[in-house]
């Protein structure tokens, strides 16, 4: 391990991998701070200027570009309720009420601090555990897959807003939305009235619909209202005592985060989503969740940007994508000459020690920009309510263009915006639906291929012992919240 | 449009929980009976009809229970009633969105964003128009550079 770690820092060593990764940060907040543009976009379009480069370098500047991206994406989050990436998403529950209180430095200080820790420890336990981890998760199969997406949906009891009710009928609309597109395993078209539907309802623009767009009603409703001024933020030194009350929070939501997401195709929104329905069920004060709880912003934040170190170690390890960002990655690594998988470490051990050390040096720049931002950010919550309302519901219809380049995404967006404003009002929260189009497919398709694979015999699903403990578990979290005490009124326990 | 003094659109939640409750029964049934244009017959559980159906009796069965504690809270004592302010406002801003993705096709990116985003503007609430023709140049600047220039959108 050692001789790997030198050989990437000698190749490291250079003002041109230097120059990589500071244009890999800089690339990655704008991406990431810019609505409709997810990591793989932004891998995808900076692939290009990699041609020229060494093989480390183009690797430090993706891989960074990546982590930078996966934070960024909170941002616009909290400012105005618009996810910069679909994982930020989780983060605008509790990040924009905060912003609402006047509580936006706060919100981004604790954002970028959980971030750094999460990222950080995340990359110690992946230099550590990335080959054996990766190969466990090669031994699921469909029952393993379909267990634990079903423990994944199992999280809407957490999700759940005053009514269980509400987000069980939330996470069903979500469900029937996934079902709409081409028949993952027979290829036959369901639901499609218009060839736009072909591969489904596009995530980003729905999930842009859902949070953004249905909040813009709630701006303009309350657009004669006066502005909530602005709460000092610390000094430095105070800002990072912010997150001293959240260390277990942090630790806990790092090792859900990177645990999800070392299981293939578990990405940053299913890491956020599980790590925040966690910390729900560890919080004292549970029903403060989605109302501007610092938990919840800390939670997501560390579970998000844990995934970024996690989804890594199957790509290295194994060859195979940890998500789509590292799908594209492993395309820019083959554009080099550089074939991920176990042989990686013999035949050019540079490389995945040269993003080890980028994970590890680029963080403490990320901290800087990022406490740096937050008291500039912070005057964005101050431009006037009627002109704010305007611009997020441009940015939204333009955000929703940009990730499809279809106007039929802006439909997709302005349809999820109106129906999620009528059922907010009825506290059918966002979060269940967007948890079922995340799963949904991935429900459906382990499903049917578990049972294909047993010639139709349903006792497959208890077939395989982690499976069933899946199983266990997903009742147990669903059930976990009719039966658990009442929390104290006063918040205390 | 509405002032601060005013208290909006107010209806029981009932009623907007029954009539949510109804189009969801109307989305099942749509996914019940779209099945039997995809459906082979006689794969179960394995064919394409199979996650679609069960999706569909679960959320039939589930807006039903919804529907029926609406007409409940509608025939019973109050509960929490559901609120709009600027009412009028909610209504023009939705129309105006709908109409953006009708008009740009037709009209072409920077004419249609200008017009309408001052238009939105206006509906916001944002009554000093200098400010808004400021607003809306700095975004359409901003959105050349940024998506046009930087990131090589093709906009409509």
């Amino acid at each position: 391990m050692w001789h790997g770690f030198v050989q990437a820092f000698s190749e490291m060593a250079s003002w041109s991998v230097a120059r990589a990764m500071l244009f890999g940060i800089l690339a990655g907040y704008f991406v990431g701070a810019t609505p409709g543009k997810s990591s793989s976009i932004g891998i995808a379009l900076a692939l290009p200027f990699t041609f020229s480069m060494s093989p480390v370098a183009s690797v430090v500047m993706l891989v960074t570009l990546y982590m930078a991206s996966e934070y960024a994406g909170a941002i616009p989050a909290i400012l105005v309720n618009t996810p910069g990436i679909p994982a930020a998403a989780v983060t605008a529950i509790d990040g924009y009420p905060m912003r609402l209180r006047g509580e936006a430095g706060t919100a981004l200080t604790l954002s970028i601090l959980s971030a750094a820790f999460a990222s950080t420890t995340s990359t110690i336990l992946l230099i550590f555990t990335a080959t054996w981890m990766a190969t466990v998760a090669l031994t699921f199969g469909p029952v393993e897959y379909f267990a634990i997406a079903v423990l994944g949906l199992s999280l809407v009891s957490s999700l759940s807003g005053r009514s269980m009710l509400a987000s069980m009928v939330g996470l069903l609309f979500g469900l029937a939305v996934g079902v709409i597109g081409t028949d993952p395993i027979d290829g036959v078209n369901r639901y499609v009235f218009t060839d736009s539907l072909l591969s489904g309802v596009e995530f980003i623009p729905a999930l842009i619909g859902l949070f953004a767009l249905s909040g813009v009603f709630v701006m303009i409703e309350e657009s004669d209202l006066a502005i909530e001024p602005l709460k000092e933020l610390p000094s430095v030194k105070g800002q990072f005592g912010l997150i001293k009350p959240h260390f277990w929070n942090l630790v806990r939501s790092t090792l859900v985060g990177y645990l999800v997401s070392i299981v293939p195709g578990h990405g940053a929104t299913i890491s956020a989503v599980v790590s925040y329905a966690v910390q729900k069920r560890w919080s004292r004060n549970p029903e403060t969740f989605g109302s501007g709880n610092p938990e919840g912003v800390v939670a997501s934040e560390a579970g998000a940007n844990a995934s970024v170190p996690a989804a890594l170690a199957p790509m290295l390890a194994l060859g195979i994508p940890g998500s789509a960002s590292t799908a594209v990655l492993i395309g820019a690594l083959t554009l080099h000459g550089v074939q991920p998988g176990p042989l990686i470490f013999v035949r050019t051990p540079e490389v995945p020690y040269s993003i080890f050390l980028a994970l590890l040096l680029t963080m403490p720049f990320m901290v800087v920009l990022g406490l740096g931002g937050a008291r500039l950010w912070v005057k964005v919550t101050q431009i006037p309510r009627p002109i704010m309302a305007a611009l997020v519901t441009a940015l939204c219809l333009l955000g929703s263009y940009a990730a499809q380049n279809d106007v039929f995404a802006i439909w997709t967006t302005v349809f999820f915006g109106i129906v999620g404003y009528i059922l907010k009002k009825i506290d059918i929260q966002p979060a269940p639906i967007v948890l079922a189009l995340v799963l949904g497919t991935l429900i459906e398709t382990n499903f049917r291929r578990s049972l294909l694979s047993a010639t139709g015999d349903p006792m497959v699903f208890l077939s395989s012992p982690l499976a069933a403990v899946c199983f266990i578990l997903a009742v147990c979290v669903f059930v976990w919240p009719f039966v658990r005490p009442t929390p104290h009124p006063s918040g205390s326990p | 449009m509405n002032g601060p003094g005013h208290a909006g659109f107010v209806v029981r939640a009932g009623v907007v929980e029954t009539v949510v409750a109804v189009s969801l029964i109307a989305v099942a049934a749509w996914l019940w009976f779209g099945c039997y244009s995809f459906d082979e017959g006689g794969r179960g559980l394995m064919g394409a009809a199979a996650f679609p159906r069960g999706v569909a009796v679960l959320l039939g069965l589930s807006s039903l229970v919804l529907g029926a504690k609406g007409v409940r809270q509608m025939v019973g004592p109050g509960t929490d009633p559901v609120t709009v302010r600027r009412p009028s406002a909610v209504l023009l801003a939705a129309v105006l969105i709908v109409l953006y993705p009708l008009l740009l096709p037709r009209f072409g990116f920077y004419p249609t964003t200008g017009v309408w985003l001052l238009a939105l503007l206006w509906c916001a609430g944002q009554r000093n128009i200098l400010w808004a023709l400021v607003t809306v140049l700095v975004f359409l600047v901003v959105v050349k550079l940024v998506f046009q220039m930087a990131m090589g959108i093709p906009l409509p």
